[in-house]
């Protein structure tokens, strides 16, 4: 009798750590999937394509930094999303995509960064800011006819850098923003922060009446 | 011949400027940065063509094209989009020409060419594009080729009488040729049907009260009138109450 329920145990153990195993299979690769898909939103590049055609016969000078800058940034989406960079890079990213948006949206985009006194060289998975800021703007300044401004600030705690991305929100951008996509990005962030420091919720999501914010946390050891 | 360029960004507008003018420099060119603005301006300077983008702040273009389809004289409207694969789709059925971004200087004298053979009083059926998107965020009332824009959020209550539905809003009621039915289909997450002849704003409900013969009433913000509510609608209206 004790030796049959033994036995039972042990096959369903087996059985169990095999579909462990096979779930887990499953979300790698769907989370390689999802970062191809993550890089960069087609949106972003076919309107800031627009904008650089219609720079070329006004401001050509312009239109050749925007080429630059946009082939910077597509450069870095292409690198394998395995790879470790540092804040430091990933912030001069950003703000040269911001730049890019600018030109694109005008006075409608306003940045406001307080990044001071913050460690530059922790490292952390490459495009970690990238897909959130990019729906930041999409969410967050573009259904809105004034625009707003994106607030990126960083705070050091005893082990971690906490950095925030704020967003305002209008009533009708707050339905938009449950629009798939917005979801695709930061689960798909939050998994390669988790499986880089081998430590889970690492990314919030708060949404109040006017304002949505995105919290990473990078732990650090010094 | 006048055209209105619609896109709420400036380089993108000034784009559409620059190949309209290398085709032909005799064209009035006017501008709006989004389809709250493109349908005033439309009202007022009666373009013969609109070139619009779709995804923009306020209205987008697919609602502000459905309300210029009331206008009369009715633009020919060609949609402009950098990448939206479903609206794409819908276009092949009922827009004049959509063109993609960037225009191409071809493509572009193209679609104006097609907007002048269908003729340019072709009134467009974007009400069926308008189905498979989100509602509308406001409705349209035209009398004799004016339009009035009621904001969706700002109803407070429809209320049907015979052939009539009413909308009352911002202290004035207003006449639509809606039906409650529709109403009640398309703004399922903002009203509920409370009677026959009934449809009210969720978020404008100051409460629901119970009189001494036992039936119900609902009150409105700002709005003295009361509501009575039939018995079968009860139910509902208090499950979805608890939801708010």
């Amino acid at each position: 009798m004790s030796i049959s329920a033994i036995v039972w145990a042990l096959a369903l153990r087996y059985f169990y750590v095999q579909h462990q195993w096979r779930l887990r299979t499953l979300s790698e690769s769907e989370a390689r999937f999802q970062a191809l898909q993550s890089r960069i939103k087609p949106h972003f590049l076919f309107n800031y394509m627009n904008t650089i055609a219609s720079l070329i016969r006004h401001n050509p000078s312009l239109a050749e930094e925007s080429i630059e800058d946009l082939a910077d940034l597509f450069r870095a989406s292409l690198q394998d999303t395995q790879k470790i960079c540092t804040l430091g890079d990933e912030i001069a990213l950003r703000k040269r995509y911001l730049r890019i948006e600018q030109h694109r949206l005008g006075d409608r985009l306003k940045s406001d960064w307080k990044l001071n006194g913050i460690s530059e060289d922790i490292p952390l998975p490459v495009l970690s800011l990238q897909p959130l800021l990019e729906n930041a703007i999409y969410h967050g300044i573009e259904p809105n006819p004034d625009g707003g401004t994106i607030t990126i600030s960083g705070e050091i705690t005893k082990d971690a850098i906490v950095i925030t991305i704020l967003n305002p929100l209008t009533t009708q951008n707050c339905q938009q923003q449950k629009r798939s996509g917005n979801q695709l990005a930061q689960d798909n962030v939050r998994l390669r922060l988790s499986s880089y420091f081998n430590q889970e919720n690492l990314l919030h999501i708060e949404q109040h009446a006017n304002e949505y914010k995105v919290t990473i946390i990078i732990p650090c050891t010094q | 011949m006048k055209i209105l360029i619609v896109d709420d960004e400036q380089l993108a507008r000034q784009r559409i400027v620059d190949l309209l003018s290398d085709i032909d420099t005799e064209y009035i060119i006017i501008q709006a940065k989004n389809g709250l603005q493109a349908l005033e301006i439309t009202e007022k300077e009666e373009p013969d063509i609109v070139l619009m983008d779709i995804r923009m702040p306020g209205m987008d273009g697919l609602e502000s094209a459905t309300h210029m389809s009331a206008l009369s004289p009715t633009p020919a409207i060609i949609f402009i989009t950098a990448f939206e694969e479903h609206a794409v789709k819908a276009f092949e059925a009922n827009a004049i020409d959509y063109l993609l971004k960037p225009v191409r200087l071809k493509r572009l004298r193209q679609a104006l060419k097609k907007a002048k053979m269908i003729g340019l009083s072709r009134i467009n059926n974007f009400q069926e594009m308008q189905k498979d998107k989100s509602s509308r965020s406001y409705l349209s009332v035209s009398s004799q080729g004016k339009i009035l824009l009621i904001p969706v959020d700002k109803i407070l209550c429809f209320k049907a009488d015979q052939k009539y539905v009413t909308a009352y809003w911002d202290n004035q009621q207003t006449l639509t040729d809606e039906s409650l039915k529709n109403l009640e289909q398309e703004f399922s997450d903002k009203f509920i049907r409370i009677h026959r002849n009934a449809l009210i704003s969720t978020s404008h409900i100051n409460a629901l009260e119970k009189t001494k013969d036992g039936a119900y009433i609902i009150k409105l913000n700002n709005l003295d009138e009361e509501f009575t509510v039939s018995r079968r609608h009860i139910p509902e209206i208090k499950k979805k109450l608890k939801n708010i």
